[in-house]
Protein backbone atom coordinates (compact mmCIF):
# COMPACT_ATOMS: atom_id res chain seq x y z
CA UNK A 1 0.00 0.00 0.00
CA UNK A 2 2.89 2.49 1.27
CA UNK A 3 4.74 1.18 -2.06
CA UNK A 4 1.74 2.42 -4.13
CA UNK A 5 1.37 6.14 -2.37
CA UNK A 6 4.97 6.10 -3.16
CA UNK A 7 5.11 5.36 -6.79
CA UNK A 8 2.02 7.43 -7.78
CA UNK A 9 3.58 10.75 -5.55
CA UNK A 10 7.17 9.72 -7.88
CA UNK A 11 4.74 9.67 -10.69
CA UNK A 12 3.59 13.01 -10.30
CA UNK A 13 6.95 14.08 -9.31
CA UNK A 14 7.67 13.05 -12.85
CA UNK A 15 4.57 15.09 -14.75
CA UNK A 16 5.42 18.03 -12.54
CA UNK A 17 9.25 17.79 -13.56
CA UNK A 18 8.01 17.29 -17.37
CA UNK A 19 6.27 20.06 -17.30
CA UNK A 20 8.79 22.38 -16.35
CA UNK A 21 11.23 20.89 -18.84
CA UNK A 22 8.85 21.72 -21.17
CA UNK A 23 8.39 25.66 -20.19
CA UNK A 24 12.47 25.97 -19.65
CA UNK A 25 15.14 26.76 -21.73
CA UNK A 26 17.22 29.68 -23.45
CA UNK A 27 13.79 31.50 -22.82
CA UNK A 28 11.27 30.24 -20.15
CA UNK A 29 7.44 29.98 -21.67
CA UNK A 30 4.62 30.57 -19.15
CA UNK A 31 2.13 27.59 -18.31
CA UNK A 32 -0.74 28.97 -20.33
CA UNK A 33 1.91 28.90 -23.10
CA UNK A 34 3.08 25.37 -22.69
CA UNK A 35 -0.76 23.77 -22.24
CA UNK A 36 -1.83 25.81 -25.68
CA UNK A 37 1.41 23.92 -27.35
CA UNK A 38 0.17 20.77 -26.02
CA UNK A 39 -3.33 20.74 -26.59
CA UNK A 40 -3.89 23.64 -29.31
CA UNK A 41 -1.05 23.33 -31.14
CA UNK A 42 -0.29 26.12 -33.64
CA UNK A 43 2.66 25.73 -36.52
CA UNK A 44 2.79 29.17 -36.93
CA UNK A 45 3.91 30.16 -33.54
CA UNK A 46 7.35 29.98 -32.87
CA UNK A 47 6.52 29.75 -29.57
CA UNK A 48 4.68 26.41 -29.95
CA UNK A 49 7.02 25.00 -32.50
CA UNK A 50 10.02 25.16 -29.59
CA UNK A 51 7.88 23.66 -27.50
CA UNK A 52 6.54 20.64 -29.40
CA UNK A 53 9.39 19.79 -31.84
CA UNK A 54 12.17 20.71 -29.51
CA UNK A 55 11.44 20.25 -26.26
CA UNK A 56 8.86 17.68 -26.01
CA UNK A 57 10.85 15.64 -28.40
CA UNK A 58 13.89 15.74 -26.38
CA UNK A 59 11.55 15.16 -22.98
CA UNK A 60 10.11 12.00 -24.65
CA UNK A 61 13.87 10.78 -25.27
CA UNK A 62 14.83 11.39 -21.66
CA UNK A 63 12.35 9.80 -20.31
CA UNK A 64 13.17 6.84 -22.34
CA UNK A 65 16.73 7.03 -21.85
CA UNK A 66 16.38 7.47 -18.14
CA UNK A 67 13.77 4.62 -17.51
CA UNK A 68 15.20 1.67 -19.66
CA UNK A 69 18.77 2.48 -17.88
CA UNK A 70 17.45 2.67 -14.72
CA UNK A 71 15.55 -0.46 -15.03
CA UNK A 72 18.85 -2.69 -16.77
CA UNK A 73 20.60 -0.91 -13.91
CA UNK A 74 18.10 -2.37 -11.27
CA UNK A 75 17.88 -5.90 -12.64
CA UNK A 76 21.82 -5.99 -13.12
CA UNK A 77 22.47 -5.96 -10.02
CA UNK A 78 20.08 -8.49 -8.53
CA UNK A 79 21.21 -10.85 -10.37
CA UNK A 80 25.26 -9.99 -10.26
CA UNK A 81 24.34 -9.27 -6.43
CA UNK A 82 26.52 -6.26 -6.69
CA UNK A 83 25.30 -2.62 -5.76
CA UNK A 84 27.97 -1.01 -7.82
CA UNK A 85 26.83 -2.45 -11.33
CA UNK A 86 24.98 -1.02 -14.12
CA UNK A 87 25.22 -0.78 -18.01
CA UNK A 88 28.21 1.97 -17.52
CA UNK A 89 29.86 0.28 -14.89
CA UNK A 90 30.05 -3.45 -16.56
CA UNK A 91 31.41 -1.11 -19.93
CA UNK A 92 28.44 -1.99 -22.06
CA UNK A 93 28.07 1.68 -23.04
CA UNK A 94 31.43 1.81 -23.91
CA UNK A 95 31.44 -1.51 -26.04
CA UNK A 96 28.16 -0.14 -28.08
CA UNK A 97 29.58 3.16 -29.03
CA UNK A 98 32.82 1.53 -29.94
CA UNK A 99 30.95 -1.00 -32.21
CA UNK A 100 28.80 2.01 -33.37
CA UNK A 101 31.21 3.75 -34.45
CA UNK A 102 32.88 1.16 -36.17
CA UNK A 103 29.63 0.32 -38.23
CA UNK A 104 29.40 4.03 -39.03
CA UNK A 105 32.53 4.42 -40.12
CA UNK A 106 32.67 1.15 -42.36
CA UNK A 107 29.17 0.86 -43.39
CA UNK A 108 27.82 4.50 -43.59
CA UNK A 109 25.31 3.24 -41.04
CA UNK A 110 22.97 6.14 -39.31
CA UNK A 111 19.91 6.80 -37.08
CA UNK A 112 18.18 3.52 -35.49
CA UNK A 113 20.73 1.18 -37.79
CA UNK A 114 23.45 1.34 -34.96
CA UNK A 115 21.47 -0.38 -32.94
CA UNK A 116 22.37 -3.56 -34.26
CA UNK A 117 26.33 -3.07 -34.30
CA UNK A 118 25.92 -1.02 -30.69
CA UNK A 119 24.05 -4.67 -29.74
CA UNK A 120 27.06 -6.56 -30.68
CA UNK A 121 29.49 -3.63 -28.76
CA UNK A 122 27.13 -4.16 -25.63
CA UNK A 123 27.76 -8.30 -25.89
CA UNK A 124 31.27 -8.37 -26.52
CA UNK A 125 31.97 -5.48 -23.52
CA UNK A 126 30.05 -7.11 -20.92
CA UNK A 127 31.82 -10.77 -21.86
CA UNK A 128 35.36 -9.11 -22.02
CA UNK A 129 34.58 -7.35 -17.98
CA UNK A 130 33.49 -10.79 -16.95
CA UNK A 131 36.88 -12.16 -18.16
CA UNK A 132 38.92 -9.06 -16.76
CA UNK A 133 36.94 -9.54 -13.31
CA UNK A 134 37.38 -13.21 -13.65
CA UNK A 135 41.49 -12.88 -14.11
CA UNK A 136 41.17 -10.01 -11.24
CA UNK A 137 38.95 -11.52 -8.58
CA UNK A 138 39.30 -15.24 -8.78
CA UNK A 139 36.92 -17.07 -6.45
CA UNK A 140 36.37 -14.14 -4.22
CA UNK A 141 33.33 -12.12 -5.12
CA UNK A 142 34.26 -8.40 -4.14
CA UNK A 143 32.05 -6.15 -5.86
CA UNK A 144 34.77 -4.20 -6.62
CA UNK A 145 36.58 -6.82 -9.18
CA UNK A 146 33.81 -6.07 -11.61
CA UNK A 147 33.75 -2.57 -11.49
CA UNK A 148 37.18 -2.78 -12.15
CA UNK A 149 36.89 -5.25 -15.24
CA UNK A 150 33.90 -2.60 -16.36
CA UNK A 151 36.73 0.29 -16.41
CA UNK A 152 38.96 -1.32 -17.75
CA UNK A 153 36.82 -2.55 -20.27
CA UNK A 154 35.70 1.10 -21.01
CA UNK A 155 38.82 2.01 -21.49
CA UNK A 156 39.93 -0.08 -23.95
CA UNK A 157 37.32 0.44 -25.89
CA UNK A 158 37.34 4.51 -25.61
CA UNK A 159 40.73 3.45 -27.34
CA UNK A 160 39.52 1.78 -30.26
CA UNK A 161 36.61 4.45 -30.49
CA UNK A 162 39.11 7.45 -30.55
CA UNK A 163 41.12 5.45 -32.88
CA UNK A 164 38.31 5.12 -35.49
CA UNK A 165 37.42 8.77 -35.34
CA UNK A 166 41.03 10.04 -36.17
CA UNK A 167 41.04 8.12 -39.37
CA UNK A 168 38.81 10.55 -40.52
CA UNK A 169 37.74 13.30 -38.21
CA UNK A 170 35.39 15.42 -40.26
CA UNK A 171 33.52 12.68 -41.14
CA UNK A 172 32.45 12.38 -37.11
CA UNK A 173 31.89 16.39 -36.41
CA UNK A 174 28.46 15.65 -36.09
CA UNK A 175 28.67 12.90 -33.64
CA UNK A 176 30.97 14.29 -31.41
CA UNK A 177 28.22 15.29 -29.04
CA UNK A 178 27.03 11.79 -29.22
CA UNK A 179 30.03 10.52 -27.89
CA UNK A 180 29.56 12.02 -24.67
CA UNK A 181 25.92 11.33 -24.31
CA UNK A 182 23.56 13.95 -25.59
CA UNK A 183 19.97 14.38 -26.23
CA UNK A 184 19.66 16.08 -29.88
CA UNK A 185 16.19 17.69 -31.07
CA UNK A 186 16.26 14.84 -33.48
CA UNK A 187 16.80 12.47 -31.46
CA UNK A 188 12.97 10.87 -31.64
CA UNK A 189 13.64 9.54 -34.99
CA UNK A 190 15.97 6.83 -34.25
CA UNK A 191 13.20 6.52 -31.05
CA UNK A 192 10.42 5.86 -33.12
CA UNK A 193 11.66 2.64 -34.30
CA UNK A 194 13.88 1.27 -30.63
CA UNK A 195 10.96 2.03 -28.61
CA UNK A 196 9.28 -1.38 -29.33
CA UNK A 197 12.89 -2.74 -27.35
CA UNK A 198 11.93 -0.50 -24.68
CA UNK A 199 8.67 -1.97 -24.24
CA UNK A 200 9.02 -5.40 -24.60
CA UNK A 201 11.93 -5.17 -22.34
CA UNK A 202 9.71 -3.38 -19.83
CA UNK A 203 7.50 -5.89 -20.12
CA UNK A 204 9.41 -8.93 -19.87
CA UNK A 205 11.48 -7.54 -16.31
CA UNK A 206 7.98 -7.39 -14.79
CA UNK A 207 7.25 -10.75 -15.71
CA UNK A 208 10.46 -11.50 -14.42
CA UNK A 209 10.76 -9.53 -11.36
CA UNK A 210 9.56 -12.17 -8.64
CA UNK A 211 12.72 -14.86 -9.89
CA UNK A 212 14.94 -12.29 -9.97
CA UNK A 213 14.06 -10.87 -6.56
CA UNK A 214 15.06 -14.54 -5.61
CA UNK A 215 18.24 -14.44 -6.95
CA UNK A 216 18.95 -11.78 -3.95
CA UNK A 217 19.18 -14.61 -1.96
CA UNK A 218 22.44 -16.64 -2.98
CA UNK A 219 21.98 -19.13 -5.94
CA UNK A 220 21.84 -21.69 -3.44
CA UNK A 221 18.26 -20.26 -1.90
CA UNK A 222 17.11 -19.17 -4.97
CA UNK A 223 17.54 -22.48 -6.58
CA UNK A 224 15.72 -24.24 -3.56
CA UNK A 225 12.61 -21.85 -3.36
CA UNK A 226 12.14 -23.05 -7.12
CA UNK A 227 14.40 -20.40 -9.31
CA UNK A 228 16.15 -21.48 -12.54
CA UNK A 229 18.80 -19.62 -11.38
CA UNK A 230 21.01 -19.95 -14.79
CA UNK A 231 18.34 -19.16 -16.96
CA UNK A 232 17.27 -16.37 -14.83
CA UNK A 233 20.56 -15.02 -15.18
CA UNK A 234 20.77 -15.52 -18.83
CA UNK A 235 17.50 -14.13 -19.21
CA UNK A 236 18.08 -10.71 -17.56
CA UNK A 237 21.07 -10.50 -19.66
CA UNK A 238 19.53 -11.20 -22.90
CA UNK A 239 16.84 -8.18 -21.42
CA UNK A 240 19.14 -5.69 -20.60
CA UNK A 241 21.77 -5.75 -22.59
CA UNK A 242 19.43 -4.45 -25.81
CA UNK A 243 17.25 -2.43 -23.38
CA UNK A 244 20.57 -0.24 -22.27
CA UNK A 245 21.74 -0.54 -25.86
CA UNK A 246 18.32 0.80 -27.42
CA UNK A 247 19.15 4.14 -25.28
CA UNK A 248 22.94 4.81 -25.97
CA UNK A 249 22.29 4.31 -29.39
CA UNK A 250 19.84 7.10 -29.48
CA UNK A 251 21.25 9.15 -26.79
CA UNK A 252 25.33 8.20 -26.30
CA UNK A 253 26.60 6.36 -23.30
CA UNK A 254 25.07 8.29 -20.26
CA UNK A 255 26.01 6.78 -17.67
CA UNK A 256 25.31 6.51 -13.36
CA UNK A 257 21.37 6.73 -14.47
CA UNK A 258 21.61 3.00 -14.08
CA UNK A 259 23.70 2.69 -11.12
CA UNK A 260 21.99 5.82 -9.36
CA UNK A 261 18.56 5.14 -9.52
CA UNK A 262 18.32 1.45 -8.40
CA UNK A 263 20.00 3.03 -5.18
CA UNK A 264 17.72 5.66 -4.44
CA UNK A 265 14.71 3.45 -5.04
CA UNK A 266 16.64 1.19 -2.44
CA UNK A 267 16.72 3.75 0.06
CA UNK A 268 12.76 5.57 -0.78
CA UNK A 269 11.08 2.44 -1.32
CA UNK A 270 12.72 -0.84 -0.96
CA UNK A 271 13.18 -3.08 -3.83
CA UNK A 272 11.75 -6.30 -3.98
CA UNK A 273 8.63 -6.18 -6.53
CA UNK A 274 6.90 -5.24 -9.16
CA UNK A 275 5.92 -1.63 -7.91
CA UNK A 276 9.95 -0.99 -7.19
CA UNK A 277 10.92 -1.86 -10.45
CA UNK A 278 7.95 0.65 -11.75
CA UNK A 279 9.40 3.14 -8.72
CA UNK A 280 12.65 2.70 -10.23
CA UNK A 281 11.73 3.01 -13.52
CA UNK A 282 9.89 6.78 -12.58
CA UNK A 283 13.12 7.78 -10.81
CA UNK A 284 15.46 6.95 -14.09
CA UNK A 285 13.20 9.10 -16.32
CA UNK A 286 13.26 12.21 -13.42
CA UNK A 287 17.08 11.90 -12.91
CA UNK A 288 17.67 12.53 -17.26
CA UNK A 289 14.91 15.08 -17.69
CA UNK A 290 16.17 16.99 -14.72
CA UNK A 291 19.71 16.72 -15.98
CA UNK A 292 18.07 17.90 -19.53
CA UNK A 293 16.68 21.01 -17.60
CA UNK A 294 19.82 21.53 -16.25
CA UNK A 295 22.00 21.20 -19.69
CA UNK A 296 19.93 23.67 -21.13
CA UNK A 297 19.60 26.31 -18.71
CA UNK A 298 23.01 26.24 -16.33
CA UNK A 299 24.87 28.41 -19.02
CA UNK A 300 21.80 29.31 -20.97
CA UNK A 301 21.86 29.70 -23.94
CA UNK A 302 24.59 27.19 -24.51
CA UNK A 303 23.35 23.74 -23.96
CA UNK A 304 25.42 21.47 -22.28
CA UNK A 305 25.88 17.20 -22.66
CA UNK A 306 23.53 15.73 -20.56
CA UNK A 307 26.37 13.07 -20.18
CA UNK A 308 28.57 15.67 -19.09
CA UNK A 309 25.87 17.02 -16.45
CA UNK A 310 25.18 13.16 -15.76
CA UNK A 311 28.77 12.25 -15.24
CA UNK A 312 29.50 14.91 -13.22
CA UNK A 313 26.44 14.53 -11.22
CA UNK A 314 26.83 10.83 -11.27
CA UNK A 315 30.42 10.26 -10.62
CA UNK A 316 30.37 11.87 -7.45
CA UNK A 317 26.98 9.88 -6.13
CA UNK A 318 29.25 6.83 -7.86
CA UNK A 319 32.13 7.42 -5.31
CA UNK A 320 29.38 7.98 -2.37
CA UNK A 321 27.97 4.81 -3.15
CA UNK A 322 31.47 3.10 -3.37
CA UNK A 323 32.35 4.23 0.39
CA UNK A 324 29.57 3.25 1.65
CA UNK A 325 29.33 -0.03 0.66
CA UNK A 326 33.10 -0.50 1.13
CA UNK A 327 32.29 0.54 4.38
CA UNK A 328 29.10 -2.01 5.32
CA UNK A 329 31.34 -5.16 3.87
CA UNK A 330 33.60 -4.43 6.18
CA UNK A 331 31.65 -3.66 9.29
CA UNK B 1 0.09 -32.63 2.05
CA UNK B 2 -0.89 -35.81 0.21
CA UNK B 3 -2.24 -38.67 2.69
CA UNK B 4 -2.00 -41.33 -0.01
CA UNK B 5 1.47 -41.34 0.71
CA UNK B 6 2.79 -44.55 2.90
CA UNK B 7 4.50 -43.49 5.39
CA UNK B 8 7.25 -46.30 4.97
CA UNK B 9 8.19 -45.22 1.54
CA UNK B 10 10.97 -42.67 1.94
CA UNK B 11 10.50 -39.12 1.23
CA UNK B 12 13.93 -38.84 -0.45
CA UNK B 13 16.62 -41.30 -0.83
CA UNK B 14 20.14 -41.39 -1.80
CA UNK B 15 21.22 -44.55 -4.14
CA UNK B 16 24.97 -45.19 -4.49
CA UNK B 17 25.48 -41.45 -4.91
CA UNK B 18 28.89 -40.58 -5.50
CA UNK B 19 30.45 -36.98 -5.96
CA UNK B 20 33.62 -35.63 -7.02
CA UNK B 21 35.25 -32.38 -8.09
CA UNK B 22 37.57 -33.30 -11.00
CA UNK B 23 39.62 -36.14 -9.59
CA UNK B 24 38.83 -35.08 -6.17
CA UNK B 25 36.44 -37.60 -4.33
CA UNK B 26 34.09 -35.69 -2.34
CA UNK B 27 31.13 -38.16 -1.43
CA UNK B 28 31.70 -41.96 -1.78
CA UNK B 29 28.11 -44.24 -2.67
CA UNK B 30 26.37 -43.01 -0.15
CA UNK B 31 23.28 -44.61 0.28
CA UNK B 32 20.02 -43.85 2.49
CA UNK B 33 16.54 -42.75 2.61
CA UNK B 34 14.44 -40.42 4.79
CA UNK B 35 11.02 -41.43 6.06
CA UNK B 36 7.80 -38.73 7.03
CA UNK B 37 8.08 -38.13 10.06
CA UNK B 38 11.70 -39.18 10.63
CA UNK B 39 14.46 -36.09 11.92
CA UNK B 40 17.98 -36.98 10.73
CA UNK B 41 21.11 -35.72 11.83
CA UNK B 42 23.62 -35.93 9.53
CA UNK B 43 26.86 -34.94 11.35
CA UNK B 44 31.06 -34.75 11.15
CA UNK B 45 33.65 -33.28 10.95
CA UNK B 46 34.23 -29.98 9.04
CA UNK B 47 35.01 -31.02 5.27
CA UNK B 48 33.55 -34.38 5.52
CA UNK B 49 31.36 -34.13 3.03
CA UNK B 50 28.46 -33.28 5.09
CA UNK B 51 26.96 -29.76 3.70
CA UNK B 52 27.80 -31.41 -0.38
CA UNK B 53 25.23 -34.35 0.84
CA UNK B 54 23.27 -32.26 1.82
CA UNK B 55 23.07 -30.11 -1.68
CA UNK B 56 23.45 -33.49 -3.87
CA UNK B 57 19.57 -34.25 -2.21
CA UNK B 58 18.74 -30.68 -2.94
CA UNK B 59 19.32 -31.41 -6.01
CA UNK B 60 21.78 -28.46 -6.17
CA UNK B 61 24.49 -30.54 -6.95
CA UNK B 62 24.58 -33.50 -10.14
CA UNK B 63 25.87 -36.43 -8.72
CA UNK B 64 28.80 -37.73 -10.35
CA UNK B 65 27.42 -41.82 -10.04
CA UNK B 66 24.12 -43.13 -8.31
CA UNK B 67 20.52 -41.03 -8.09
CA UNK B 68 18.90 -39.19 -5.52
CA UNK B 69 15.44 -40.13 -5.93
CA UNK B 70 12.18 -37.73 -4.51
CA UNK B 71 9.29 -39.22 -4.10
CA UNK B 72 10.69 -42.05 -6.23
CA UNK B 73 11.64 -39.35 -9.19
CA UNK B 74 15.20 -38.27 -9.99
CA UNK B 75 15.77 -35.07 -8.54
CA UNK B 76 18.12 -34.39 -11.60
CA UNK B 77 15.42 -34.69 -14.51
CA UNK B 78 13.23 -32.68 -11.97
CA UNK B 79 12.75 -28.44 -12.87
CA UNK B 80 13.41 -26.85 -9.45
CA UNK B 81 10.41 -25.79 -9.26
CA UNK B 82 8.87 -29.43 -8.92
CA UNK B 83 11.79 -29.84 -6.77
CA UNK B 84 10.66 -26.76 -4.59
CA UNK B 85 6.85 -27.73 -3.85
CA UNK B 86 8.22 -30.96 -2.24
CA UNK B 87 11.78 -30.20 -1.00
CA UNK B 88 12.92 -26.85 0.92
CA UNK B 89 16.18 -26.65 2.22
CA UNK B 90 17.74 -23.65 4.54
CA UNK B 91 20.77 -22.92 2.63
CA UNK B 92 23.47 -22.04 4.95
CA UNK B 93 24.71 -18.24 3.52
CA UNK B 94 22.09 -15.78 5.18
CA UNK B 95 22.44 -13.47 2.18
CA UNK B 96 19.54 -10.87 1.78
CA UNK B 97 19.45 -7.48 0.86
CA UNK B 98 19.57 -4.58 3.18
CA UNK B 99 16.10 -2.83 1.80
CA UNK B 100 13.53 -6.48 1.96
CA UNK B 101 10.96 -6.18 4.10
CA UNK B 102 10.73 -9.01 6.11
CA UNK B 103 7.33 -9.97 4.89
CA UNK B 104 8.70 -9.86 1.13
CA UNK B 105 11.40 -12.30 2.29
CA UNK B 106 9.28 -14.92 4.00
CA UNK B 107 6.63 -14.11 1.12
CA UNK B 108 9.68 -15.82 -1.42
CA UNK B 109 8.83 -19.40 0.28
CA UNK B 110 5.65 -19.58 -1.59
CA UNK B 111 7.25 -18.79 -5.51
CA UNK B 112 6.86 -22.19 -6.03
CA UNK B 113 3.78 -22.04 -5.97
CA UNK B 114 2.68 -19.06 -7.44
CA UNK B 115 1.49 -18.98 -11.11
CA UNK B 116 2.26 -15.84 -13.12
CA UNK B 117 -1.58 -14.45 -12.00
CA UNK B 118 -2.06 -16.27 -9.25
CA UNK B 119 0.34 -14.69 -6.57
CA UNK B 120 -0.43 -14.14 -3.16
CA UNK B 121 -3.61 -15.69 -3.04
CA UNK B 122 -5.61 -16.60 0.61
CA UNK B 123 -3.02 -19.95 0.58
CA UNK B 124 -0.15 -17.87 0.13
CA UNK B 125 -0.72 -15.35 3.10
CA UNK B 126 -2.07 -18.31 5.32
CA UNK B 127 1.20 -20.11 4.92
CA UNK B 128 3.19 -16.79 5.26
CA UNK B 129 0.81 -16.11 8.80
CA UNK B 130 1.47 -19.51 9.95
CA UNK B 131 5.45 -19.38 9.13
CA UNK B 132 5.81 -16.17 10.86
CA UNK B 133 3.69 -17.37 14.31
CA UNK B 134 5.95 -20.50 14.06
CA UNK B 135 9.10 -18.81 14.15
CA UNK B 136 7.98 -15.87 16.24
CA UNK B 137 8.80 -13.21 14.31
CA UNK B 138 5.15 -11.37 13.70
CA UNK B 139 6.09 -8.28 15.20
CA UNK B 140 9.08 -8.05 12.29
CA UNK B 141 7.04 -8.31 9.57
CA UNK B 142 7.24 -4.70 8.60
CA UNK B 143 11.13 -4.03 9.28
CA UNK B 144 13.89 -4.33 7.04
CA UNK B 145 16.48 -6.85 7.13
CA UNK B 146 19.63 -4.97 7.54
CA UNK B 147 17.65 -3.71 10.88
CA UNK B 148 17.54 -7.41 11.99
CA UNK B 149 20.28 -9.35 14.15
CA UNK B 150 21.95 -12.22 12.57
CA UNK B 151 19.51 -14.65 14.45
CA UNK B 152 16.38 -12.72 13.58
CA UNK B 153 17.49 -13.21 10.27
CA UNK B 154 18.18 -17.00 10.53
CA UNK B 155 14.53 -17.22 12.28
CA UNK B 156 13.10 -15.05 9.43
CA UNK B 157 14.79 -17.10 6.97
CA UNK B 158 13.82 -20.62 8.52
CA UNK B 159 10.10 -18.81 8.61
CA UNK B 160 10.69 -18.56 4.82
CA UNK B 161 11.65 -22.39 4.87
CA UNK B 162 8.42 -22.97 6.36
CA UNK B 163 6.17 -21.34 4.33
CA UNK B 164 7.51 -23.20 1.19
CA UNK B 165 5.40 -26.27 2.60
CA UNK B 166 7.14 -28.86 1.58
CA UNK B 167 7.10 -32.61 2.14
CA UNK B 168 11.62 -32.66 3.16
CA UNK B 169 12.71 -29.83 4.66
CA UNK B 170 16.71 -29.65 4.77
CA UNK B 171 18.80 -27.73 6.93
CA UNK B 172 21.99 -26.60 6.71
CA UNK B 173 23.79 -25.71 9.69
CA UNK B 174 20.10 -24.12 11.05
CA UNK B 175 21.63 -22.96 14.50
CA UNK B 176 24.52 -21.03 12.68
CA UNK B 177 23.88 -17.10 13.78
CA UNK B 178 21.56 -18.12 16.90
CA UNK B 179 21.63 -17.46 20.57
CA UNK B 180 21.56 -20.82 22.36
CA UNK B 181 17.61 -20.32 23.30
CA UNK B 182 16.88 -19.49 19.90
CA UNK B 183 19.59 -22.63 18.65
CA UNK B 184 16.89 -24.89 20.92
CA UNK B 185 13.50 -23.24 19.74
CA UNK B 186 14.18 -23.83 15.81
CA UNK B 187 15.64 -27.34 17.09
CA UNK B 188 12.23 -27.63 18.20
CA UNK B 189 10.13 -26.13 15.31
CA UNK B 190 12.08 -28.89 13.15
CA UNK B 191 11.13 -31.81 15.46
CA UNK B 192 7.82 -30.62 15.34
CA UNK B 193 7.59 -30.38 11.21
CA UNK B 194 8.88 -33.79 11.94
CA UNK B 195 6.15 -34.63 14.20
CA UNK B 196 3.63 -33.37 11.27
CA UNK B 197 5.09 -35.95 8.94
CA UNK B 198 7.62 -34.26 7.27
CA UNK B 199 10.85 -36.01 6.91
CA UNK B 200 13.53 -33.52 8.45
CA UNK B 201 17.52 -33.72 7.54
CA UNK B 202 19.62 -31.29 9.03
CA UNK B 203 23.29 -31.16 9.03
CA UNK B 204 24.72 -30.22 12.69
CA UNK B 205 27.82 -29.17 14.44
CA UNK B 206 26.80 -30.46 17.95
CA UNK B 207 26.72 -34.13 18.81
CA UNK B 208 24.42 -33.33 21.56
CA UNK B 209 21.95 -31.37 19.91
CA UNK B 210 22.18 -34.20 17.79
CA UNK B 211 21.40 -36.69 19.90
CA UNK B 212 18.77 -35.27 21.58
CA UNK B 213 16.87 -33.80 18.43
CA UNK B 214 17.47 -36.49 16.01
CA UNK B 215 15.41 -39.98 15.55
CA UNK B 216 18.64 -41.44 13.35
CA UNK B 217 22.25 -39.88 12.82
CA UNK B 218 24.54 -40.54 10.40
CA UNK B 219 27.94 -39.77 11.39
CA UNK B 220 30.12 -39.21 8.29
CA UNK B 221 33.76 -39.44 7.85
CA UNK B 222 35.95 -38.03 4.17
CA UNK B 223 33.08 -38.66 2.10
CA UNK B 224 31.79 -41.79 3.85
CA UNK B 225 29.01 -42.97 5.97
CA UNK B 226 30.65 -44.39 9.22
CA UNK B 227 27.38 -45.46 11.15
CA UNK B 228 23.87 -44.49 10.58
CA UNK B 229 20.95 -45.54 12.98
CA UNK B 230 19.82 -44.35 16.74
CA UNK B 231 21.81 -41.35 18.11
CA UNK B 232 22.74 -43.83 21.32
CA UNK B 233 23.99 -46.64 19.26
CA UNK B 234 25.90 -44.02 16.46
CA UNK B 235 28.03 -41.85 18.86
CA UNK B 236 29.59 -44.50 20.86
CA UNK B 237 33.14 -43.24 22.32
CA UNK B 238 35.54 -45.13 20.21
CA UNK B 239 33.95 -44.23 16.61
CA UNK B 240 34.47 -40.14 18.25
CA UNK B 241 37.99 -41.11 18.75
CA UNK B 242 38.33 -42.54 15.00
CA UNK B 243 36.81 -39.61 13.10
CA UNK B 244 37.11 -36.79 15.90
CA UNK B 245 40.72 -37.34 16.86
CA UNK B 246 39.58 -37.01 20.80
CA UNK B 247 38.98 -39.64 23.42
CA UNK B 248 35.69 -38.72 24.98
CA UNK B 249 33.58 -39.66 28.13
CA UNK B 250 30.27 -40.60 27.56
CA UNK B 251 27.86 -39.27 29.73
CA UNK B 252 23.71 -40.18 28.88
CA UNK B 253 21.25 -37.66 30.20
CA UNK B 254 17.79 -39.17 29.14
CA UNK B 255 17.80 -39.42 25.18
CA UNK B 256 20.83 -37.25 24.70
CA UNK B 257 24.65 -38.20 23.89
CA UNK B 258 26.72 -36.05 25.80
CA UNK B 259 30.77 -36.17 25.04
CA UNK B 260 33.17 -34.61 26.89
CA UNK B 261 36.98 -34.62 25.60
CA UNK B 262 38.91 -36.37 28.42
CA UNK B 263 41.72 -33.95 28.04
CA UNK B 264 39.20 -31.02 29.45
CA UNK B 265 38.36 -33.13 32.47
CA UNK B 266 41.60 -33.51 33.55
Amino acid sequence: MRAWVLLAAMFLAMLMLAGLHLAAGARMSAPDLVLQALFDYDPRNYQHVVIVKQRLTRLVVAGYAGTVLAVSGLLLQKILRNDLVSPSTLGINSGAVTFAVLGIFFFGLGGAQVFWPALLGGVVAICVTFLIAGLVGGQKRDPLSLVLGGSMTATLFSAVTTFVISLDPDRFGDLMSWLVGDIGNFDYQPLAFLWPVGLIGLVLAMALSRAVDLQTLGEEQAASLGADTRTVRWAVLAITIPLSISAVSIVGPIGFVGLVAPHMARLLMGETGRVAIAFTAVLGAIIVIGADIVSRTLLAPRVLNVGTVMALAGGIAFLAIIVSTQRRRRA
Amino acid sequence: MNSTDRRDDPVLSMETVSFDYGSQSVIEAMSFGVRPGEFLAIVGPNGCGKSTALKLMAGLLTPSGGNVLLKGKRVASMRRRAIARELSLLAQSNEAPAGMLVRDLIGMGRFAHEGWFTANTKEDQRHIADAMRIMDVETSADRRVGELSGGQLQRCRMAMTLAQDANALLLDEPTNHLDLNYQYALLDVARKQAAAGRAVVAVLHDLTQASLYADRIILMDKGKIVADGHPSDVLTVDRVEVVYGIRTVPTQIGRAVVLLPEGALR
